[in-house]
């Protein structure tokens, strides 16, 4: 078949149609893409604005008496605390699955393309209200620092709690309108050929995670709701010491705060198990199952039908909703069990995540193994590897806090550093580079990539290692001053605050720089070489219907025959448009 | 200039017009339906949570009028049994009986708004009177919620088969109004076992 395509390299000359002014033409879109990047461009910025933070509360521990940010240590902690997880770790995986899960799945769209644009815009807003909130009035005890049961606010409610307690509200709501449009999505809308068993992993991350937040977001909706009644109207019924007070905060608003809110991780496990599928140019793949010993051979029945070698695609799949659903479990757990950890920081649920994410590892290592002749060295493989290495580094802390016999205090927060806050970042930097040509059009600064990878693992690791290291020492969760040697354990912890906000400037200006050139680019023709998944047949960035021209679907890896055959129709070979299966 | 592709890979316009699916919006009705019985039932949770942990429960002062409580359950069922005959009607294509089953569900949500007006105005306490008042004001406003967004779902289908737009061989759009119809008339059936039939 022959087509009208300009050569490689014409496609820039020709003259682009004018776009229409920046701001009209991205609050008028209704489109996945747009919105997509609308949501990883506000989390960005977001993201430098609750890092900010960072290094002036350290400043404040450090400081031997004298105040750095006076009376508002308490309402930074909160926006620093909170804001990571409910304006950047959340949203920007909402936003790289809006852009990313239709074009995985052949779809030109979402299935409700208005219910996704109120869900960015209602997001925008209530992060808007969150960071008012904290700006106009010190909240009284409100923000997921609060532990329960909380103090009622002294002198009644204020205008800050209010807009907090509405931006929960709003933000729950977002998340729950987005989650519930991308598993329809994923549902109904996926092209000929792509069963569920061959989504891609991400895909299967964003479903899992979805589902998983269809139910723990109505929660959160509903405890936030509660207590903006109550203190609306001028009770507080809601902090007093009763348990039902308790269990409120600890189902409802707790959810984002608790070190087993792990399912942010669900998707960025699957975007991992992308890029290293792109990196191997094969399947995840499970080993072969151990060889039968040969006297044992003959006496054993003949296997059934169902018990095969489990594919590598569909374990890594199950795992991953393994996942989501262990998190789940995890925040559902009473609160009472935390007295009964199997590890200092770690409840059975959690532990039980710990094992689907590490078998999610080992596929990866193994199918790394397996391809080692043919695996393509990129930037993102380095960022997946930079979160395998703090996901090892807090199980051996864990392991060590077991052995010293320390629990709770500040080792628990630098936990939360290293999993929950830490590998969420990394895996998005990460996957921002991997998905950068479909993103933006354009690959993003391997330079920058790198400086960014490097202060991005050593800060986390300064973060996490040090808050621990005062855990050690004996500091309280959210101290407020540091002691004897809980300062040494502060100023490492310092280091790595301000090594994050580097490596958040660094990626926001190189993903600015990428979206200013996507605005004037034109779709270069997809290469099929890039990687298996379906998105990469997209032109880059991808035109407004995503595709000009869609493979077949007969595999979880739907362009690999394609990448093979282009190789085979170099001259001297014959062509070959044969699949892989 | 014309060059050759690098695969013969079918148009994309075709395979993806193939894609498109109606189901969609039956699914995410259902899907939002889920979340919000899911918002109810985290309700009944804190509901539970403050009747295990306090006493006396209800508070003193708070009169339990099941009366309308049960009204509502009743009308309720028959929202659901009106939700059911709306599919039938489309499906069979008998438009007489759709408007009859759309306006009897229309007057079934107005009377059940109008109940829970009259039962919060009986109540006698504010949100923030107890935990009992807030969660107890926390159920009426998420049952008002899905009726009124039931009420709209049933006007638009109004609407859609008055155009036309819906009809025997696309009846998804029907069948989502259905659901929403289903999903008001089972929260109110969750509130109602929660602050009447469990009480103790």
């Amino acid at each position: 078949m022959t087509e009208a395509r300009p050569a490689k390299g014409e496609s820039d000359l020709r003259p682009a149609a004018p776009p229409s002014p920046l701001g009209q033409a991205v609050v008028d879109s209704s489109e996945h893409k747009v919105l997509g990047l609308v949501l990883i461009g506000v989390s960005l910025v977001l993201f430098l604005v609750v890092r900010a933070v960072g290094p002036a509360l350290g400043a404040e521990l450090l400081s031997a008496g004298s105040q750095v940010v006076g009376g508002n240590s308490r309402r930074l902690y909160s926006l620093h605390e909170t804001g990571i997880v409910l304006l950047w770790a959340g949203p920007v995986w909402l936003g790289l699955a809006t852009y990313l899960l239709p074009l995985q799945i052949g779809s030109p769209r979402l299935a409700f393309t208005r219910v996704q644009a109120l869900a960015v815009w209602v997001h925008v807003g209530g992060a808007l209200l969150f960071l008012a909130g904290h700006l106009i009035d010190p909240p009284p005890g409100i923000g997921l620092t609060g532990r329960e049961p909380l103090q009622a606010p002294v002198g009644g409610i204020n205008d800050g709690t209010n807009l907090i307690l509405a931006s929960f509200m709003l933000l729950g709501l977002a998340t729950l309108l987005a989650a519930g449009n991308l598993l329809t999505t994923a549902l109904t809308m996926r092209t000929e050929g792509m069963s569920l068993g061959r989504m891609p992993l991400f895909s299967w991350g964003v479903v899992a995670a979805a589902a998983g937040s269809l139910f723990a977001t109505p929660v959160f909706l509903a405890s936030s709701f509660l207590l903006y009644l109550d203190l609306h109207f001028g009770g507080t019924n809601l902090f007093a010491d009763s348990r039902g007070a308790d269990l409120v905060w600890q189902k409802g608003l707790w959810l984002y705060g608790r070190p087993e809110a792990l399912l942010l991780l669900v998707p960025a496990l699957g975007a991992a198990c992308d890029i290293v599928v792109t990196a191997a140019r094969k399947p995840l793949g499970a080993p072969p199952p151990p060889p039968i010993p040969h006297g044992l051979k003959a006496k054993l029945p003949p296997l059934p039908g169902l018990v095969t070698p489990l594919h590598g695609h569909v374990l890594a799949a199950g795992a991953l909703f393994a996942a989501a659903t262990f998190s789940l479990l995890a925040w559902v757990q009473d609160r009472r069990t935390l007295d009964a950890l199997i590890l200092p920081t770690a409840t059975v649920a959690t532990s039980l995540f710990a094992v689907a994410a590490g078998l999610l590892v080992l596929l990866w290592l193994g199918t790394l193994r397996e391809a080692k002749g043919s695996v393509r060295p990129s930037l993102a493989l380095a960022f997946v590897g930079a979160a395998v290495l703090l996901g090892v580094a807090a199980a051996l802390n864990s392991l060590v806090a077991a052995l010293v016999g320390v629990h709770g205090s500040e080792l628990g927060q630098g936990m939360i550093e290293l999993v929950t806050f830490g590998v969420p970042t990394i895996l998005a930097f990460g996957a921002l580079h991997h998905w950068a040509p479909k993103l933006f059009g354009v690959p993003l600064s391997a330079t920058a990539g790198g400086l960014a990878l490097l202060a991005s693992l050593g800060g986390t690791l300064a973060l996490g290692i040090g808050r621990s290291i005062a855990g050690y020492a004996g500091a309280d969760a959210h101290a407020k001053e540091a002691a004897g040697d809980e300062r040494i354990g502060f100023a490492i912890a310092q280091a790595g605050h301000v090594l994050l906000l580097l490596a958040g400037i660094l990626m926001a200006l190189d993903v600015a720089r990428a979206m200013a050139a996507r605005r004037h680019r034109r779709p270069d023709a997809a290469d099929l070489s890039e990687g298996l998944t379906l998105e990469w047949a997209a032109p880059s960035p991808p035109p407004a219907e995503n595709f000009t021209e869609l493979p077949e679907v007969r595999s979880e890896a739907p362009l690999a025959g394609m990448a093979k055959a282009k190789v085979a129709a170099k001259p001297g070979r014959q062509a070959s448009n044969r699949k892989d299966r | 200039m014309s060059v050759a592709a690098p695969m013969a890979l079918p148009p994309a316009a075709e395979v993806l017009e193939r894609t498109r699916s109606r189901n969609a919006v039956v699914v995410g009705t259902a899907l939002y339906g889920l979340a919000v019985l899911a918002l109810t039932a985290a309700l009944i949770g804190a509901y539970t949570a403050f009747r295990s942990g306090t006493s006396p429960w209800p508070p003193e002062g708070v009169k339990k009028e099941n009366y309308f409580g049960s009204l509502l359950l009743a009308a309720s069922g028959m929202l659901m049994i009106t939700a059911e005959w709306l599919v039938w009607s489309v499906h069979h294509g008998v438009r007489r009986q759709t408007a009859q089953s759309a306006g009897l569900a229309v007057m079934l949500l107005a009377a059940m708004l109008n109940g829970l007006l009259y039962t919060v105005d009986e109540s006698r306490f504010g949100a923030a009177t107890h935990a009992y008042g807030t969660i107890f004001y926390a159920f009426m406003v998420v049952a008002a919620l899905t009726q009124l967004a039931a009420l709209a779902a049933v006007v638009a289908g109004i609407i859609r088969v008055a155009g036309r737009q819906i009809s025997p061989a696309e009846p998804q759009l029907v069948r989502a109004v259905s659901i929403v119809l289903h999903v008001a008339a089972l929260t109110w059936v969750m509130v109602w076992s929660a602050l009447y039939a469990a009480s103790r």
